[in-house]
């Protein structure tokens, strides 16, 4: 299991203030953290500080906390569910810090004991004062200490601090060097450690997936349950006619082009042929640092837009509205991107999902022709798409990416754009945050949420009868025949690729 | 421990909040409310919400109303209910998720659902 640490860029703020003394000496206090559990990532979410009394702590150069201290802050974590975070600072240091000898015992003599009140492991974490970087540690009660791999603070900008013994930046590939000379080997060996997630491989989540490989990010994983069908085949660009026939899975296609595409040294491309919708699809999502949304059903963008606030993950959304009118031709289309995360409004408020449609989603009626005839046309989702008009949504997604990521101009991403085709206008939107925001609300619950996910009894068919398929026989020797044909172009690839070396 | 706030458990919870006796048969909470416009106008009417339909609540509003089959609407997209002599219909609260109470909310819904009953 690998570890992490994440908080809002609000709650940094309030430890720095406290952590970062004006005398230069070292600080200490204490938070809450509720757990965030993935398939093979456990977070904390750090999401109260509990600032020292009187006496509970002492200042000396160093800082010493007190046992009534650590039970007050045990005491407190408990009763929400949480954990308890210890934290100290290193005023001159910069980056990820080690332990002294000293820091180390401290907070091992308190592993046990906030174990035993909380039934959570101790999380120990380190201010760098010079970069406010982070870094972080989990106590298992008995004292071994398992040290994260990142700690992620979410805000305008998503900053990191990496682990570098656990995730050392890569080596710059020969393929990606216009790549660096945009924003740098800093930028980039940032950029390139986080682990991204594309849920939804059709029009958009085809396009994105294969660039994010390109810019050499060494995690890149794509989450869809459906199969490549001639009706996609106008929209899926890099799809083929082939995988169509052959009943491909829409994440097998996307892997071989991600696999094509990437630029990275070791690129790890995984394929979830789950929907986020499923228990095990949302446990896998909260392994990544980053997640795009290419969905349009309200059910996925359901999940996700909870996910970006209990969890603490940012998710890229956006989307394409075409307007024709009724009687042919276009009157207008729109395409908005954004990026859900706390401090930004949720999908629902920013006017992207009606929650009153999930459950209708959820109930399988939204595929139901029956439920739709009996249905006003405005009140379901709308499905017009064209690729002509997606890739501009790709764009719009890629640019807040960046922006999340990069930085440019030290300014983070812009909050929700909206370009309108028919003016050809960008637009800033103005979509505040609901004062009583059901789900900005659960910001930081990670574990606690409300449950949104179950079976999933499309995503179940779908791979059923794409498993049946594969067992007919001209399927098989199709199949077997495409794979063939792939594996020899990177036998040939890497054959080429050798024999270059060589010459060079 | 407070009250649940989550789950078939909260919508019952916060329907005794609001002054209702709910209670829970074959798999329904069943609750009374009171339209202001309609044919049922000012009048009690049964209705009911299936806990199965709860599990995501209040993030997630059910969409099927169970009302009696005396309940008619010139236009509805309906199944049975479980409970006999009803029908469930299929109507989605709009613009949800930012009301300062979710039951109090969903009841406004119900009376607006029942007030197009014929």
């Amino acid at each position: 299991m690998r570890r992490s640490v994440a908080m809002t860029e609000a709650t940094s703020s309030e430890l720095v203030d406290h952590l970062l003394r004006a005398d230069g000496q070292e600080d200490i206090c204490l938070a809450v953290y509720r757990p965030s559990t993935g398939r093979d990532r456990s977070t904390a979410l750090v999401v109260d500080m509990l600032p020292p009394r009187h006496g509970e702590r002492a200042v000396h150069g160093t800082a010493t906390v007190m046992g009534d201290y650590v039970l007050r802050a045990a005491a407190a974590a408990a009763e929400s569910g949480g954990g308890v975070v210890l934290l100290h600072s290193h005023p001159l240091g910069s980056g990820w810090q080690g332990m002294s000898r000293a820091d180390t015992e401290a907070e091992r003599s308190y592993a046990y004991m906030a174990h035993r009140i909380t039934g959570l492991p101790l999380v120990g974490m380190t201010l760098a004062g010079r970069d406010h970087g982070w870094s972080a540690r989990h106590w298992e009660p008995e004292g071994t200490v398992n040290w994260c791999e990142n700690v992620r603070v979410v805000g305008s900008q998503l900053r990191l601090t990496w682990n570098d013994a656990l995730r050392p930046p890569p080596p710059v590939q020969q393929s990606q060097l216009r790549t660096v000379s945009g924003w740098g080997e800093e930028a980039q060996a940032n950029l390139v450690r986080l682990r991204v997630l594309v849920v939804g491989a059709g029009s958009v989540g085809l396009d994105v997936g294969p660039r994010l490989a390109a810019t050499g990010i060494e995690h890149v994983g794509v989450m869809d349950f459906d199969s490549v069908e001639i009706v996609n085949l106008d929209r899926m660009i890099s799809a083929a006619l082939l995988d169509a026939l052959l009943y491909r899975s829409k994440v097998s296609v996307a892997k071989r082009i991600m696999a094509e595409a990437a630029t990275a040294g070791d690129p790890r491309i995984a394929c979830h042929d789950q929907s986020i919708c499923e228990p095990d699809g949302l446990a896998i999502a909260r392994d990544y640092d980053v997640v795009f949304s290419c969905v349009d059903r309200p059910w996925p963008r359901a999940v996700l837009n909870q996910m970006a606030y209990a969890d603490l993950i940012p998710v890229i959304d956006g989307g394409l509205f075409i307007d024709p009118f009724h009687d042919g031709g276009m009157r207008n289309a729109t395409w908005r991107s954004h990026v859900i995360r706390p401090g930004r409004p949720c999908m629902a408020c920013n006017k992207q999902l009606d929650l009153g449609l999930v459950s209708t989603d959820r109930d399988g009626l939204l595929d139901d022709p029956s439920y739709i005839a009996g249905t006003d046309e405005g009140a379901l989702p709308s499905r017009q798409n064209v690729a002509a008009l997606a890739v501009s949504v790709t764009a719009g997604l890629l640019a807040q990416f960046v922006s999340l990521i990069v930085a440019p101009g030290g300014r983070g991403e812009p909050g929700p754009l909206q370009y309108v085709l028919s003016i050809h206008e960008l637009d800033h939107r103005e979509d505040l945050s609901g004062a009583n925001c059901i789900v900005e609300k659960e910001t930081g619950v990670g574990d606690r949420r409300v449950p949104l996910t179950g079976t999933h009894l499309r995503a179940r068919e779908v791979r059923e009868a794409r498993h049946a398929a594969s067992k007919r026989i001209w399927i098989r020797v199709g199949q077997s025949a495409d794979d063939g044909i792939y594996r020899a172009r990177r036998r040939l690839t890497k054959l080429m690729s050798a024999t270059r070396s060589t010459a060079d | 421990m407070g009250s649940p706030q989550v789950g078939a458990d909260g919508f019952v919870v916060g329907l005794r909040e609001c002054g209702l006796d709910p209670v829970v048969e074959d798999g329904v909470v069943r609750f009374q409310a009171k339209p202001v416009a309609g044919a049922f106008a000012g009048t009690e009417v049964d209705c009911g919400v299936a806990v199965e339909e709860l599990g995501s609540w209040p993030t997630v509003p059910p969409h099927w109303v169970h009302l009696p089959s005396a309940v008619r609407f010139p236009r509805t997209n309906s199944r049975n209910s479980p409970i006999a002599g009803w029908l469930k219909h299929s109507r989605p609260p709009s613009g949800w998720g930012n009301d300062v109470d979710p039951v109090w909310a969903y009841l406004a819904h119900v009376r607006g659902v029942l007030g197009e009953a014929e």
